[in-house]
């Protein structure tokens, strides 16, 4: 991959990858997200924390731009993230896909969409095609090119769409629960994964509901619930109170992989 | 010539210009329409066709090759082969399939506003044309509500659906007189009701339709695998969802001369459903589907000709035969399908290059 470039342009360009100033937001008249400064710069891996129904998905959508805040103001790369264009700058992961389960496509095929950002309207050329087949390669899965993704384990599945994100060169890649019905074994191999993707120097950016993945393997922690309960290096947060106060209980989640 | 019973009614009852053998009398005939000075070319391209299948007529001593009427709606039922399963498969895997009968309803009220406007200050316009610009406003109707409110939901869709089939038989009776009388060929659809006019018309959808869908095919298919996925990489999302309603209108609008309104959709989701059981690539599936469509299509087509009845059930319920069989191959090749799983390789982000581990993860 060419990861090393992507770290150097986002380090010549601009530092803060992401940036959120006293953003609140919600979805009708009571607040989802409230009051919310962060700023995430290039090369960091952070994980932000929290309850069900805390706002995390709906904070990393204000990152993105998929939501406009009610006030404040959200910047992504230096530009304000609902005009932010250059989408091949950001490799997202999801649980799922919106499609129709049973939608026949091959993990070729899904993994190709990652570079559409950078072919726009034309065919993919063969130094794209050989992109795809070293993301494919990079997360294990060249032999499962060609197999219908909906006949994968969850797994499986989950490295098709880490795939993706790499094949667009992402400066930055944001993982929503990335984890979530994946078998152990192969949420550890994910974690490795980010961690050395991280290490080549792509910012990551994980909201993630299992606390003991998170103290693993994040170097930030930024725990959510409505506002902002801790923000700092991830050895402070396992020693601090936040998680009782954002998590409203004694913190026994810590570890629980739930 | 022996016309099917249905097909002869209407087609003396509501055709304004009787279709004949001969494709230059048809092209003659075409005289009159406001439209004839654009869709001049496509009357030649049209009479170049029947030339062809007469040609093809002749040489099989095929009998429904020989009229020029049979002609026509070859031609159309082959595009409706392509283009409906095209638009049904982005639709079907984003499980949309109900857009189609909501937007062929509204079509048929779009026939009903042409036939009236026809009626009431003899423009002499194509109701299909009404029916393009009726149901392309309903689909950008139906794709801002579910914008605003987040979510394609069944309530507003059947509201759009049922708000376009009454307001199309309100016109519909308002207008009374000869023009019920041919109502059947817009419900039912009608192989020998397809003019010269009509299917130049649908030539030029043919062609807005899969141009559109070549050079937005990366845009759509991601839209449809992951809707969020594709906003963050930049895509427009709710202009590629304008688009794909906008052209399901097209498509609802073309294939309803042979299908009719009521059973347009079926070719939207039929050969779609078909293809999705033995297909394992998206491209692959697209493919498969159009095959099935154009081999229920000509098939239907055939067997509605021969057994007189109307070819758009006949098409339908060639279809869902087709449908039923990909099923069961389908069931059987995933039975016989050994899954050897190919070995897992480890992940190594270092340097790109995979290494084969002892143990899977």
């Amino acid at each position: 991959m060419t990861t090393g470039e992507n770290s150097g342009r986002v380090a010549g360009e601009c530092d803060t990858v992401i940036e959120l100033s006293d953003v609140t937001f919600g979805y009708t008249a009571a607040p989802v997200i409230e009051d919310v400064d962060l700023a995430i710069e290039a090369g960091e891996y952070v994980a932000v924390v929290g309850p069900n129904g805390s706002g995390k998905s709906t904070l990393m959508k204000l990152m993105l731009g998929l939501l406009r805040p009610d006030e404040g103001g959200a910047s992504l790369f230096g530009e304000p993230s609902h005009a932010f264009d250059d989408g091949e700058r950001v490799g997202y992961v999801s649980q799922h896909a919106s499609a129709a389960k049973e939608m026949p496509i091959t993990v070729r095929e899904v993994v190709k969409m990652g570079r559409f950002a950078h072919v726009g309207f034309g065919l993919l050329s063969g130094d794209d095609w050989a992109v795809v087949d070293e993301a494919l390669a990079t997360v294990g899965m060249s032999a499962f090119a060609d197999r219908r993704i909906t006949k994968l384990s969850g797994g499986q599945r989950q490295r098709a769409f880490i795939a993706r994100a790499l094949a667009g060169e992402a400066d930055l890649l944001v993982l929503d629960e990335p984890t979530v019905g994946v078998d152990a074994e192969s949420v550890e191999a994910f974690y490795d994964l980010l961690e050395a993707l991280n290490g080549d120097g792509i910012t990551v950016l994980l909201i993630e509901h299992d606390l003991g993945a998170v103290v693993d393997h994040a170097d930030r922690v930024v725990c959510l619930n409505r506002e902002v309960y801790f923000d700092g290096p991830t050895d402070e947060f396992v020693g601090s109170d936040a998680l009782a106060r954002a998590f409203g209980t004694g913190g026994g989640a810590l570890g629980g992989g739930q | 010539m022996t016309l099917p019973t249905g097909a002869a009614v209407t087609l003396a009852s509501v055709v304004a210009r009787p279709t004949t053998a001969s494709p230059a009398a048809a092209v003659l005939q075409s005289g009159g329409s406001p439209l004839d000075p654009v869709l001049a070319p496509i009357y030649v391209l049209l009479e170049l066709w029947s030339l062809l299948m007469a040609a093809l007529g002749d040489a099989t001593g095929l009998e429904l090759l020989q009229y020029g009427f049979m002609h026509r709606a070859i031609l159309v039922g082959l595009c409706i082969g392509v283009m409906a399963p095209l638009i049904g498969t982005f639709l079907v895997h984003r499980q949309l399939a109900l857009i189609g009968d909501a937007l062929a309803h509204t079509a048929f009220a779009g026939v009903a506003v042409g036939l009236f406007l026809n009626g009431v200050l003899s423009l002499g316009v194509s109701p299909y044309l009404t029916a393009v610009v009726v149901a392309v406003i309903a689909a950008l109707l139906i794709e801002v509500i579910s914008e605003v409110t987040d979510a394609y939901n069944d309530v507003s869709m059947a509201i759009v659906l049922s708000t376009g089939f009454a307001l199309g038989t309100v016109l519909i009776s308002l207008n009374a007189g000869g023009l019920a009388v041919g109502i059947n060929q817009y419900l039912f659809g009608n192989l020998a009701t397809v003019s010269a006019e009509n299917a130049a018309i649908l030539l030029v959808l043919f062609g807005i339709i899969v141009a559109t869908v070549a050079l937005t095919r990366n845009q759509l298919l991601y839209v449809t695998f992951d809707e969020t996925a594709a906003e963050v990489s930049g895509i427009h999302v709710n202009w590629y969802n304008r688009v794909m309603v906008m052209l399901t209108a097209l498509v609802v609008v073309g294939a309803m001369q042979i299908m009719g309104v009521i059973l347009v959709a079926a070719m939207l989701v039929v050969p779609v459903a078909g293809a999705t059981q033995v297909s394992r690539s998206f491209t692959g599936s697209l493919l498969t589907s159009v095959v099935l469509a154009e081999l229920a299509v000509l098939l239907g087509i055939g067997f509605s000709y021969y057994g007189e009845a109307t070819a758009g059930g006949v098409i339908v319920l060639v279809a869902v035969a087709i449908y039923v069989v990909a099923v069961a191959v389908g069931k059987l090749r995933e039975a016989h399908d050994d899954d050897g799983a190919p070995e897992l390789d480890g992940i190594d982000a270092d340097d790109g290059t995979a290494r084969s581990r002892d143990t899977d993860i």
